[in-house]
């Protein structure tokens, strides 16, 4: 396959843009050390990072058992009104993990609104949250549908096939499901997993509400309360390598196994007691999910809505959207010399998920100063500075990763073959690109461009710390409630979120089912 | 693709904000909506216009560090005095007219008039009187006595409200001594701490605590709330003011400083003026239950009702210095844990 010389160039230069903000962070690790970071050492790290690995532990245990369930019960079985189902049970991922775990922990602590109906019963529930598995359940139920999404289309590309045979061989269910099924989802699962383990150690709000002390807390602990921008810098630095290690032990989880056979698609098993398991189903829902959006609605009648809601509700979507057209865009340029050979430099550049937003937002504060020092004579000043083109780059810088990664596998579903062809047959890199591959990667495009929109807004880190002044948007205004200890107004801006993603959902359902009719 | 470039080239000039000549920015960590509209009356008196940009304080410090001479901000604004305190030390700062200040009780201005308190809150004890008798409370130094076990609730101590409270009782008590009361509090504990002020108070209601350590104008913000059981909660507790006979209770300021690049001085020390003004008091006591500091101005009903109380005299510029040792007092003893 040809590509243009031009092309390996711009994406040369590209990787090394998105790595620049990095730099920050690799030179603290080589910084010398200062009061503040030998107490940091001796007396917190061990605490930070034993903490940080129980959490990720059990939540990603946790959200990797509730989904991987789910997702094999949608893609194995049938069962009425399923396309509600499976969107009642993703809604969680529109609601920002901080917002959820305040909302659903006080719901069910003494001073909860189930908690006092239960008291008034007799029922004393002096259950509290605010502890390592309190946090760790709450992020459970706030992204196992990360993993229930990916089990599910894992499944469902692979077919019943194998799973046929081993039963017609006589194969007991369960043999079935450990030997067979279970290492054909596992690559799924743990894309999932490693998802909900990113979002987890990307949390700030949550753990500082709940006071655990983990390596994001850490970061800004250090920063703030210890005054020392160097140290919290380092603790990225070294956060950094944590999650790299992280997610390269993933990876070679997620690598696929065994060979593939596209089957023609099987009816699905009728699901046995579907009452049952329904409304076990509608019983977890409404506890997890439900309740908790009930109560925002409650809310949203008791206080007056922010001023700036619906400017901010706007700019929220505009901002994902353009956002999520940037980094598709990026992620085919950036895509084309992967297909040739291996370009570390590349794969470096689209690490950014892996990094805390207020690390990436730190670097960049760093840099764009020295760029507007640099453009000062022809761009008068603070150009680049805490404008929104800045607050852009990072959220391509942040989210790039799940374009690429969207992209890796659709063309590793695709082959070269389709690319080569067109090539052959004279069509130039430019022309292959547009008419070849794009309308064969068509599904993973869109997934993950709805997967990246209803990050981009819950997205707070970056925004709040690199906005310019007047830039408020659903998740700014839902943070200043928050900070005020005023829930209640919060529920505006969350309800809208909560809106904004549950358009992106169910578009991304409506792509998904035309898919499976094609 | 040429579509596209277009449509990025017109987003980031669109984007690319401007600030015009009559604009005060304003930088702040106090998001309360009641502000905004004392700005918009600011704005109609002098026909200024009034930017915010909130986040947190130290973001905001780095903020205007890392803008340099560049920054669009005026004013820093920020609710912990120890927070004011690191902003003079990062020289971010001018002094203000002094004359501006001057009817200021001392101890809540800047020596050099670098900040100037605008509002005042105590930290106080808030209990249950089913479970507690007034009798039984008498300072911050008896929460730490054996009679308090397992009785207290108090936030996290890398919360700024409880750096400063427990900087100013190191200042007050002596190391030895606040080690020692550091660790009793600790035991004394009902709970982990966790949460936020009011959910301190939300756990002395439920029965779960029966004493919370926190700010008395959570107390006023519960009380007028726009949550039923919020205003339950507050009824039912009752505010202490320890150490009247002794040191006096603590109370941090919210306060704000030009900034040292400011473009704007004479409108930024105009804002100063106004928030100062008696009016302008009132209505900071009258809408965020806090109390002003300007001593003319008239307290909250619902806070006037508690009564007058003594003060601690430790000046409040001496509570940025602790802050270090505070830290480490509490990571040592692993407070939170």
């Amino acid at each position: 396959m040809i590509i243009p010389k031009r092309i390996w160039a711009v994406t040369l230069g590209l990787s090394i843009l998105l790595l620049m903000p990095f730099s920050a962070l690799i030179g603290a690790l080589f910084s010398p050390s200062n009061a503040i970071w030998d107490h940091v050492r001796e007396t917190l790290l061990p605490t930070y990072l034993f903490h940080t690995t129980l959490v990720l532990v059990i939540s990603v245990t946790l959200a990797t058992v509730i989904g991987a369930s789910l997702g094999f019960l949608f893609a194995r079985r049938a069962f009425p009104a399923k396309k509600w189902w499976r969107l009642a049970l993703i809604l969680p991922l529109a609601i920002p993990s901080y917002v959820y775990a305040m909302i659903t922990a006080d719901l069910f602590s003494i001073t909860g609104l189930v908690g006092r109906t239960l008291a008034e019963f007799g029922v004393g529930v002096s259950l509290s949250w605010m502890n390592i598995p309190g946090v760790s359940v709450m992020f459970a139920l706030a992204l196992y549908p990360y993993v229930f999404l990916l089990t599910e289309s894992t499944l469902r590309h692979h077919g019943t096939h194998y799973e046929t045979a081993a039963a017609q061989l006589g194969v007991g269910p369960l043999k079935v499901f450990f030997k067979i099924t279970l290492p054909l989802v596992l690559p799924g699962i743990m894309a999932g997993a490693s998802l909900v383990a990113f979002e987890v150690l990307n949390d700030y709000g949550t753990v500082a509400y709940f006071n655990i002390p983990v390596f994001s807390f850490a970061i800004f602990d250090a920063w703030f309360r210890l005054g020392d921008l160097t140290t919290a810098l380092r603790i990225g630095g070294y956060f950094i390598v944590f999650t790299f290690l992280l997610s390269w032990a993933m990876d070679r989880l997620k690598k696929p196994r065994g060979g593939r056979l596209e089957t023609p698609k099987a009816p699905l098993t009728k699901l046995k007691k579907p009452k049952r398991v329904m409304a076990w189903m509608g019983l977890f829902w409404l506890l997890t999910t439900g309740i908790p959006i009930l109560q925002l609605i409650h809310y949203l009648t008791l206080a007056p809505l922010p001023s700036g809601l619906f400017m901010a509700l706007f700019r929220t979507a505009w901002v994902s959207a353009f956002v999520v057209a940037i980094i598709l865009v990026l992620s085919l340029v950036l895509m084309q010399p992967l297909r040739r050979r291996r370009m570390p430099v590349i794969r470096m550049a689209s690490l950014g998920y892996v990094i805390p937003g207020s690390i990436i937002a730190v670097s960049l504060m760093g840099l764009t100063r020295d760029l507007d020092v640099i453009s000062l004579g022809f761009l008068g000043g603070s150009f680049l500075r805490y404008s929104v083109a800045i607050v852009i780059f990072a959220m391509v810088i942040r989210f790039l990763t799940l374009g690429m990664n969207a992209l890796t596998s659709g063309y590793k579903k695709m082959g070269v073959r389709y690319s080569l062809a067109a090539q052959s047959l004279g069509k130039s890199w430019h022309q292959t690109l547009r008419q070849v591959d794009i309308p064969l990667l068509r599904e993973s495009l869109i997934s993950a461009g709805l997967l990246i929109a209803i990050d981009l807004i819950k997205e707070l880190p970056l925004t709040l710390m690199l906005r310019p002044f007047g830039f408020e948007t659903l998740s700014t205004l839902v943070f200043r409630s928050m900070q005020n200890e005023e829930i209640a107004r919060a529920a505006g801006p969350a309800l809208g979120m909560i809106g904004l993603s549950a358009v992106a959902l169910i578009f991304m359902m409506k792509e998904r089912q035309s898919d499976a009719r094609n | 693709m040429k579509t596209l470039l277009f449509t990025l080239i017109f987003g980031v000039v669109l984007l690319a904000g401007c600030e015009g000549q009559d604009t005060l920015v304003i930088y702040t960590d106090r998001h309360y909506e009641t502000d905004d509209a004392i700005y918009d009356a600011f704005e109609r008196e002098t026909g200024l216009s009034v930017e915010i940009l909130s986040a947190s304080a130290d973001e905001l410090i780095q903020r205007i560090q890392s803008e340099g001479e560049t920054t669009p901000a005026d004013l820093l604004f920020l609710t912990d005095v120890g927070r004011l305190e690191r902003a003079v030390d990062a020289d971010i700062l001018t002094p203000m007219d002094a004359t501006i200040v001057a009817a200021i009780p001392e101890r809540y201005v800047h020596p050099d008039a670098y900040y100037t308190g605008v509002t005042k809150r105590a930290r106080v004890l808030v209990y249950h009187p089913d479970r507690v008798d007034a009798s039984e409370l008498s300072t911050y130094e008896a929460l730490a006595e054996a009679s308090m076990a397992g009785r207290v609730v108090i936030r996290s101590s890398q919360n700024v409200y409880n750096q400063s409270l427990f900087a100013s009782l190191l200042d007050l008590q002596g190391e030895a001594a606040f080690d020692a009361w550091l660790s009793g509090l600790k035991s004394n504990l009902a709970r982990r701490p966790a949460g936020n002020d009011r959910d301190q108070a939300k756990a002395v209601f439920a029965g779960e605590a029966d004493v919370a350590i926190m700010n008395t104008y959570y107390m006023g913000k519960m009380a007028f709330s726009d949550d039923p059981y919020e205003r339950d909660v507050a009824r039912a507790l009752e505010v202490f003011f320890p150490n009247q006979a002794t040191t006096g209770t603590h109370v941090n300021i919210t306060g704000l400083g030009v900034v040292k690049h400011a473009d704007n001085v004479e409108a930024a020390e105009a804002l100063i003026t106004y928030l100062l003004s008696e009016n302008v008091q009132n209505v900071f006591a009258a809408t965020n239950y806090e109390y002003p500091v300007l001593e003319s101005a008239t307290v909250h009903p619902y806070i006037e009702a508690w009564g007058a109380f003594n003060e601690q005299t430790i000046p409040l510029s001496r509570l940025g210095d602790l802050y270090p040792t505070v830290s480490m007092k509490v990571d040592e003893l692993r407070f939170d844990q």
